[in-house]
């Protein structure tokens, strides 16, 4: 965790840059007046100060909440890695596609990965998810949900 | 208050056309309410066309019914896979995800339906007795008391903390920042929106607590997937248990007096009642390390508050004619169409459609409390899906919701961005209550402080003596000071 805390700890220090360098660009306020930057620049400082006490306390600390780390279990974030990358996958086919070919296919994937092996019960599953959540976002609820490009619409 | 009106005008109610309206629109509201991005909002928006053929009563029965439903309904989804079916429903989730992974997912949903009503009838008899002198006290709100109210709000960062109140901090600096995205309320300059115009409004809310809830629990559930036992949840009984109700009752009653005041106020919605309420029963409680890991008092707390504040917008919208949020809004419009327009004069030459209207909300309510309860068997049943069939659902049911928000593809990458966001904060114990509080409150915090800093020629002083922010922030202080003792007595 020490390390993990360090990395948070510039990631905040980070951010806060990041923003005082934006906030460089903003517009000045009236001489009298609050202007659009007050609020940022108020909560880049508390971030970037909170990042700096992080790293501090990390580094001082004997507490053990600094110590004790996640569990590293490869072929879990393997397993989470994977899925990011599907559901990635998913969404930029959403459009070409269409909603409901997608969905099936991604279902039946992410069913794979979370260990189901029945291909007809997978396929069958996946389709009734679809075709429910389909007819009731976009025939009941009115919502256009994507039809794929692919087939002209 | 003339009680032989009122009795006719409820009556009038009570007939089976009118009931049955009212129970579609219950129905209706609960599931659009469950499904994630489906907002209050939406869903009397959605089914206001509907109602323009129907008489008076049945169609206000069902807008009313859609109403009390969907606020009702956001828990659902809160409770039983981490992901607030609307803004509202937020505060709920807190405890109500916590109580479903101990396997009390009937427990919490019959205390949310419970105190759902409980928040709702009392709302709704605030409204039917007090409705004209609550507006003019709600009309003694100005920027400054709105700034009051959401430090008041906002206080509670370092009690949802958890273990280190370094990262809640951290947490909630992280969401005020992100809430600084889009337009500057005051002078209109596009902040930290490179150019998009989908950001102009900030990021979108729904979209945004979809990912940092829904995806990034689906990630975790993934990679834990060996280690996380199935969720079966037994259900006794479908009210809740006679300690539940003794536990939690006085939060209930603060809650709902609270929840409603707060809804009459025009601007402050049902989310940051619920937050409000839920600090306030956290803030009082003799336990509130038990608050964030399943303690039934937040979410009667939560629940009571947001469903008070239903019966609270109400308020000004009839005795003033200004709706108190983006619900009753929509709610004036359908009024309007009917040939009812609210205001001050629709109490002197129309008191029958006023108690028609009190009528319909207080049993609306009822409509909810028998539907819900029905239905806990029924949305328990959710959870005792097979993890490998839960987990992708999820997935789909949160890309859908984040699109149909706005119907956007941006919405979808953006809560995808959060949810990964989400994951590894998760991962490295940074606490997400807080980024939900500041996302919720932060916008608020920053307009009112400017506008009232702009009203009070820059003195912070006239602004923090005012009394009622005076009182706010004193609360404020008071729940900061006692959390950190209370942090520093746990760790010692």
């Amino acid at each position: 965790m020490k390390r993990a805390n360090i990395i948070f700890g510039i990631i905040a220090i980070i951010i806060a840059g990041f923003v005082f360098n934006q906030l460089a660009s903003f517009p000045d306020a009236q001489p009298d007046e609050v202007g659009a930057d007050f609020f940022p620049r108020l909560l880049a400082n508390g971030l970037g100060l909170s990042g700096i006490v992080l790293i501090i306390n990390t580094l001082v600390s004997k507490n053990p909440e600094t110590d004790e780390g996640p569990s590293f279990n490869l072929k879990s974030l393997l397993r989470a890695f994977i899925s990011f990358i599907a559901v990635l996958v998913y969404c930029l086919s959403l459009d070409l596609f269409g909603f409901i070919a997608s969905s099936i296919l991604f279902l039946t994937f992410m069913m794979f990965l979370l260990q189901e092996r029945n291909i007809i019960k997978m396929m069958t599953i996946s389709a009734a998810i679809t075709a429910s959540v389909f007819v009731i976002f976009s025939e009941f609820l009115l919502i256009d949900l994507p039809l794929g490009t692919l087939y002209g619409f | 208050m003339d009680f032989e009106l009122f009795s006719t005008a409820f009556l009038g109610v009570l007939e089976w056309n009118t009931l049955l309206m009212i129970f579609l629109g219950v129905t209706g509201g609960i599931i659009i309410g469950s499904l994630p991005g489906l907002t209050a909002t939406m869903g009397v928006a959605l089914l206001v066309p509907f109602t323009f053929g129907l008489p008076f009563n049945q169609s206000i029965g069902m807008l009313l019914g859609i109403f009390s439903g969907s606020i009702y309904g956001g828990s659902i989804s809160a409770i039983l896979i981490s992901t607030p079916g609307t803004p509202a429903a937020a505060a709920t989730l807190l405890d109500g995800y916590p109580l479903t992974k101990k396997g009390e997912a009937g427990r919490a949903l019959s205390m949310s339906v419970f105190a759902s009503f409980i928040g709702g009838f009392t709302g709704a008899l605030i409204m039917t007795f007090l409705s004209p002198q609550i507006s003019k006290f709600a009309l003694e709100f100005s920027a400054a008391e709105y700034f009051g109210l959401a430090i008041f709000g906002l206080s509670i960062i370092v009690s949802v903390s958890g273990k280190s109140i370094l990262k809640g901090v951290m947490a909630g600096f992280l969401g005020l920042l992100i809430s600084t995205i889009g337009m500057d309320p005051v002078t209109g300059y596009p902040r930290f929106t490179f150019g998009s115009m989908n950001l102009f409004e900030g990021p979108a809310f729904i979209p945004t607590l979809i990912g940092l809830f829904a995806i990034a629990e689906v990630f975790k559930g993934i990679e834990n997937l060996e280690s996380t036992k199935r969720t079966v949840s037994h259900i006794s009984s479908l009210l809740p248990s006679f300690a539940d109700i003794k536990k939690a009752w006085k939060d209930m009653a603060k809650s709902s007096v609270m929840g409603t005041f707060i809804g009459s106020i025009p601007g402050a919605g049902s989310d940051i009642a619920a937050f409000v309420g839920y600090s306030e029963a956290k803030r009082r409680s003799k336990h509130p390390e038990k608050f964030g890991k399943g303690a039934i008092e937040g979410v009667a707390a939560a629940e009571s508050a947001n469903n008070a504040c239903s019966g609270g917008a109400m308020i000004p919208m009839l005795s003033l004619g200004v709706p108190g949020d983006a619900v009753t809004a929509i709610l004036l419009g359908a009024f309007v169409i009917q040939g009812i327009q609210p205001g001050p004069m629709l109490y002197v030459e129309d008191l029958g459609t006023v108690y028609s209207v009190f009528s319909s909300m207080l049993v609306a309510n009822i409509a909810m409390l028998i539907v819900g309860l029905i239905g806990i068997r029924f949305f328990t049943k959710a959870i005792t899906v097979r993890k490998s069939i839960l987990l992708p659902t999820i997935f789909v049911l949160s890309i859908v919701g984040a699109y149909s928000m706005r119907n956007n593809m941006f919405d979808v990458w953006l809560a995808l961005s959060f949810g990964v966001i989400g994951y590894f904060l998760h991962r490295y114990r940074f606490p997400i209550s807080p980024i939900l509080l500041a996302l919720i409150l932060g916008p608020m915090a920053e307009a009112n402080l400017r506008r009232a800093l702009i009203i009070a020629d820059n003195s912070l002083i006239d602004i923090i003596s005012r009394p009622i922010t005076a009182i706010f922030l004193i609360l404020a202080v008071a729940s900061l000071i006692t959390s950190l003792l209370r942090q520093k007595r746990i760790k010692e």
